[in-house]
């Protein structure tokens, strides 16, 4: 990428976006170019039906999530429990429907949290230069020089595990890889012409770079921005099965699963830990089909 | 070239410094005293004060991690809260597994993720390209530790009892020479493979960009041109300049391999480093988890430097100076 042509780019970019195009923003041509795009459109609407889902779990689910049932303790599925029941007989199905609300919180939450940090730190970083970039670029290369699961992990067993502890952790350490995104596109965007031109209208630095910088730096941020909710949705699922993160009676697809740590539930009840596995598998799924389109629609020079 | 490794040496010293002021901070907001527990109440008094004067338990934050660094330095890790054994003894027995299942994963990944990317590459838009590509779009998607459940289940538990399901080796069996690397390595096939998942998609879709970028240049073209066999120019002239930002990547997965490793092996019960991190987390045992995160740090380092070396030292047109 060393030949990023700094000047082009945007002409480029609109060359590229259809006939002459209507006057039509970015955002627009890319939704056009993403409709088009049949991977990414079935990653949307999965994600759809997924967070309508998780948006409407108390309407959807037959059962009461934390219900204890003695007398159905681990039932296989049947007409009255859709996906069985637990070893506390609660329903497997409602459950599954509230852990999505859980974990797809979590997720976006926890994405919410870095990309204020990343954003933040990655602009001024990148428009001021010197000693500023420095100290923050030093702090972002020691935040990723640790491994994020073991330094997580260790967080959440210092601090207690629970559903709040897990959005803040995965915040706090996710934010160093768009940091530096963020930085490497101030870098190119604060020497053009329009910079200067505020610049020389008396814009304050902070006009300068969330009005004037930060916008043109949106399409990258978006990308990352939607590829990083499966990352956290991740990383709440591995912290979760390994104990360290959203704990019982509060259902997330991560604590779902590690149930199937236990060899009697991994072999003879399936009903247990397969869908939540299969649901956490689709829903990174849908997220990486569309960030993977966006990416494409937000930048057509990388389409191969 | 010289030069620059000593430069980027010396860069990684800060980093580090910071990673073990980031470990201590953390460890630090631990409720109580984490180091007391080094500390064996039962002890005599006098020795009690002793120690804690050794690690300056009852100075002020910045003394405190200072002498815990120097400490660190001086190459003493600490004591286990709970086994009561120096961790550094810990880490160095569990070691051997992990690396051995680090090293198989990433022989997997390579011995899968390059072929189908080729493959895929050379018949672009083929069904065998869109299958490459759903797989690998798959393989990054799929949880590991999901995959790894059902690996355990399908081929050591249900009827097919291919592999075992835990254990680095037949426990009990007292086998030696090739008979115990066979064994070893049939315990190892199942946690390679869940470890090794996402790499294969990952390096796959890699390979395939990379090749189809190169089989665009004019030196390909020329290659054709000249009447070269189609297994040569893709073989001989393109693979080889392919390949060559392959190298970086062996360096730059460390640290997933790392937190990979963590799930990998509790599932597996593997008897490795990620399952010492595990039983710490549970136990507490803080000067573990500070040992290991600073390890795992050291490791990064020593990966992506690695990555950089092995860059300079294949491509030719990359200088560092």
């Amino acid at each position: 990428m060393a030949t990023r042509p700094e000047m082009e780019r945007p002409v480029r970019r609109r060359a590229a976006g259809t006939r002459a195009s209507d006057g039509l923003g970015l955002w627009a041509l890319a939704w056009r170019r993403l409709r088009r795009n049949h991977r990414a459109m079935l990653g949307l609407y999965m994600l759809i039906v997924l967070g309508l889902s998780a948006m409407f779990a108390p309407q959807l689910a037959p059962h009461d999530r934390d219900q204890i049932n003695m007398v159905m303790v681990e039932r296989p599925p049947s007409a009255e429990h859709w996906l069985g029941t637990d070893e506390l007989g609660r329903d497997v199905f409602s459950r599954l429907i509230w852990g999505g609300r859980i974990s797809l919180t979590v997720g976006l939450v926890a994405v919410s949290i870095y990309m204020v940090i990343g954003v933040f730190l990655g602009s001024i970083a990148g428009y001021y230069g010197g000693m500023v970039d420095s100290v923050i670029m030093r702090v972002t290369d020691v935040v990723m020089v640790i491994p994020f699961l073991p330094l997580a992990l260790t967080m959440a067993a210092v601090l207690k595990p629970s559903i709040y502890n897990t959005m803040i952790i995965i915040g706090v350490l996710g934010w160093t890889g768009l940091c530096r995104l963020v930085r490497g596109e101030f870098l190119t965007l604060r020497r053009r012409d329009f910079v200067e031109a505020a610049t020389a209208e008396g814009a304050s630095d902070l006009r300068i770079i969330f009005r004037h910088i930060l916008p043109n730096a949106m399409a990258p941020i978006m990308v990352a921005g939607t590829l990083g909710v499966a990352s956290a949705i991740l990383g709440e699922a591995g912290l979760s099965f390994l104990g360290f993160g959203v704990q019982q009676p509060t259902p997330s697809w991560g604590n779902m699963l590690s149930t199937a740590i236990s060899l009697r539930v991994l072999i003879l009840q399936p009903w247990l830990w397969i869908p939540p596995g299969l649901i956490i598998f689709i829903a990174i799924l849908s997220i990486n089909l569309l960030g993977d389109g966006l990416r494409d629609a937000l930048d057509p020079r990388l389409k191969q | 070239m010289t030069t620059f490794v000593i430069r980027r040496l010396l860069q990684m010293i800060p980093i580090l410094l910071g990673a073990t002021m980031l470990i201590f901070l953390v460890i630090k907001m631990a409720p109580g005293d984490p180091f007391s527990g080094m500390i064996d109440p039962r002890m005599d008094p006098r020795k009690i004060e002793e120690l804690r004067q050794r690690y300056c338990l009852n100075c002020p934050l910045p003394e405190q991690y200072w002498s815990w660094l120097k400490l660190t330095l001086q190459g003493d890790l600490g004591t286990s809260i709970r086994f009561k054994t120096p961790v550094h003894e810990m880490i160095l027995q569990r070691l051997g597994p992990t690396v051995a299942l680090g090293v198989s994963a990433e022989v997997l990944v390579f011995a899968i993720g390059i072929p189908i990317g080729i493959l895929a590459s050379t018949r672009q838009n083929s069904w065998l390209d869109g299958l490459t590509t759903i797989i690998a779009f798959a393989g990054i998607s799929i949880p590991a530790f999901f995959f790894g459940l059902l690996l355990l289940k399908w081929f050591a538990l249900d009827g097919l009892k291919l592999f075992p399901s835990s254990g680095f080796m037949t426990p009990g069996a007292k086998l030696s020479g090739a008979k115990l690397y066979l064994d070893v390595a049939h315990h190892l096939v199942l946690p390679a493979l869940a470890l090794g998942i996402t790499g294969v998609a990952g390096l796959m879709r890699y390979v395939r960009s990379a090749m189809l970028e190169v089989l665009r240049q004019d030196y390909v073209r020329t290659a054709r041109a000249k009447g070269l066999a189609e297994k040569v120019v893709v073989y001989r002239h393109a693979l080889r300049n392919a390949l060559i930002p392959v190298v970086t990547i062996l360096g730059l997965d460390l640290p997933t391999l790392v937190g990979g490793a963590i799930i990998t092996e509790s599932i597996f019960i593997w008897p490795g480093i990620g399952r010492l991190l595990y039983t710490s987390l549970l136990e507490r045992d803080y000067p573990v988890l500070m040992a290991l995160n600073l390890m795992f740090a050291f490791l990064t380092m020593v990966g992506s430097l690695l990555a950089d070396i092995g860059y300079a030292l294949v491509d030719p047109r990359i200088r560092y100076d």
